[in-house]
């Protein structure tokens, strides 16, 4: 009927993609900004404790100065609770004074402030919980973290 | 009509894919949730330990998790969420100085002029013994109580203030099969119980100030009226909470 329509099969017309790349730039930075790193992958099961008054310590992780361990079962079975000290596995609470001890040398503040956050599984037995404590205290890591999430209700 | 030949323009079709690239990165590397808990200073290690410091019953608050994840608080079996009002309960008893309760810890008040002579004896003390820690550390909690005095308008127009006992302690123990779980829902109710009551502190001396948002700013980012706040509200409403060794 007019002219615009002459002769020939016409093909849908490509979808505009030039705005793709903003889009997903935009998606990007939002990810940049709004995670923080994974720490290490982690090796046991862990379901840490709930908590009411639970402090935020991003900022302080921000600043590297805090330390993360782990203790819970290991994922790949067995029924012992281990210690997760970055990528190694083990049941000996020395080890944990150790690697304390050489994480705080590539720091610039004192082992006194170097916070140490503990996320342990809620069923861990407190014998375990203490001998770590305690071995952290030896060396005077006196700054330590229950790791927890915050209870969302009341 | 000739055109003008211009630089040509750069193809721009494979941003997508390398934003894309970044993007899946970030996904994979990094993690959303944010890392909370409850922070916790251990007691420094000493060497020779060994003398029993006597502290009467009533500044105790006996709080203790067995095998079987039973809690015992001064001898009644309780249930987790009760150490909340249990832990206020023992601070809050004998509030303001009146004795309502002998079993719970005394609250003195503190006035300039006790605060000074205070301060002037453990100084004398000091000069005899030079090196005892022990003193040292008193005569550095008075003059703390001194700043607080003198510096608080809200406490300065009344002269001086009440505080808790300083014998007042939260005695927590466990044994070997209590669970992490349990535990740490102790140090929470009683987390929850102190910052309460620290909060309702500094609303009432420092004009509706909340201590915890204040506590909570970077160490870099607080004015000097924070760090008396916070001095302050320690002071007030200190957290003392002993953790026996495990048995």
């Amino acid at each position: 009927m007019s002219k615009f329509r002459k002769g020939g099969k016409k093909d849908i017309p490509a979808v505009n993609t030039s705005a793709l790349p903003d889009i997903v730039f935009m998606l990007l930075f939002f990810f940049m900004v709004a995670t923080t790193m994974k720490e290490v992958d982690i090796l046991v099961d862990i379901e840490i404790p709930e908590g009411t008054s639970v402090t935020d310590i991003t900022s302080l992780k921000q600043l590297n100065e805090v330390d993360f361990l782990y203790i819970g079962k290991p994922m790949d079975g067995g029924r012992q609770d281990l210690i997760q000290l970055d990528d190694e596995l083990t049941i000996s609470v020395l080890r944990v004074a150790q690697w304390k001890l050489k994480k705080v040398e590539s720091k610039e503040r004192d082992i006194q402030y170097i916070v140490t956050s503990m996320k342990i599984d809620s069923g861990v037995r407190m014998r375990l919980v203490s001998s770590v404590k305690e071995s952290l205290r030896d060396i005077n890591a006196l700054k330590i973290c229950y790791a927890a999430k915050q209870k969302i209700n009341q | 009509m000739a055109k003008k030949r211009g630089i040509p323009e750069i193809n721009a079709g494979s941003m997508a894919d390398i934003a894309f690239l970044l993007l899946i990165f970030f996904l994979v590397t990094t993690t959303m949730d944010k890392d909370k808990g409850i922070i916790r200073n251990m007691p420094q290690k000493l060497e020779n330990n060994k003398q029993d410091i006597i502290v009467k019953q009533r500044n105790i608050l006996n709080v203790m998790a067995n095998n079987d994840d039973l809690l015992l608080v001064r001898n009644e079996y309780v249930d987790v969420e009760d150490i909340y009002d249990l832990a206020r309960e023992f601070y809050e008893k004998n509030k303001g100085g009146v004795e309502r309760d002998g079993n719970y810890p005394r609250w003195l008040f503190y006035d300039l002029n006790t605060v000074k002579q205070k301060i002037a004896e453990f100084e004398g003390q000091l000069k005899e013994s030079p090196d005892n820690k022990f003193i040292e550390k008193e005569l550095d909690n008075w003059k703390d109580r001194e700043e607080i005095i003198m510096n608080v308008p809200s406490i300065r127009a009344k002269g001086g203030y009440y505080e808790i006992s300083k014998f007042a302690t939260i005695s927590l123990s466990n044994q070997i099969k209590t669970s992490y779980g349990l535990y740490f829902e102790v140090q929470d109710q009683l987390q929850r119980a102190i910052d309460d009551m620290r909060n309702e502190a500094s609303r009432e001396l420092f004009d509706g100030q909340v201590f915890t948002e204040i506590d909570a700013k970077d160490e870099r980012a607080k004015t000097e009226e924070d760090i008396l706040l916070i001095k302050t509200i320690k002071q007030l409403v200190p957290q003392r909470i002993a953790e026996a060794k495990i048995k």
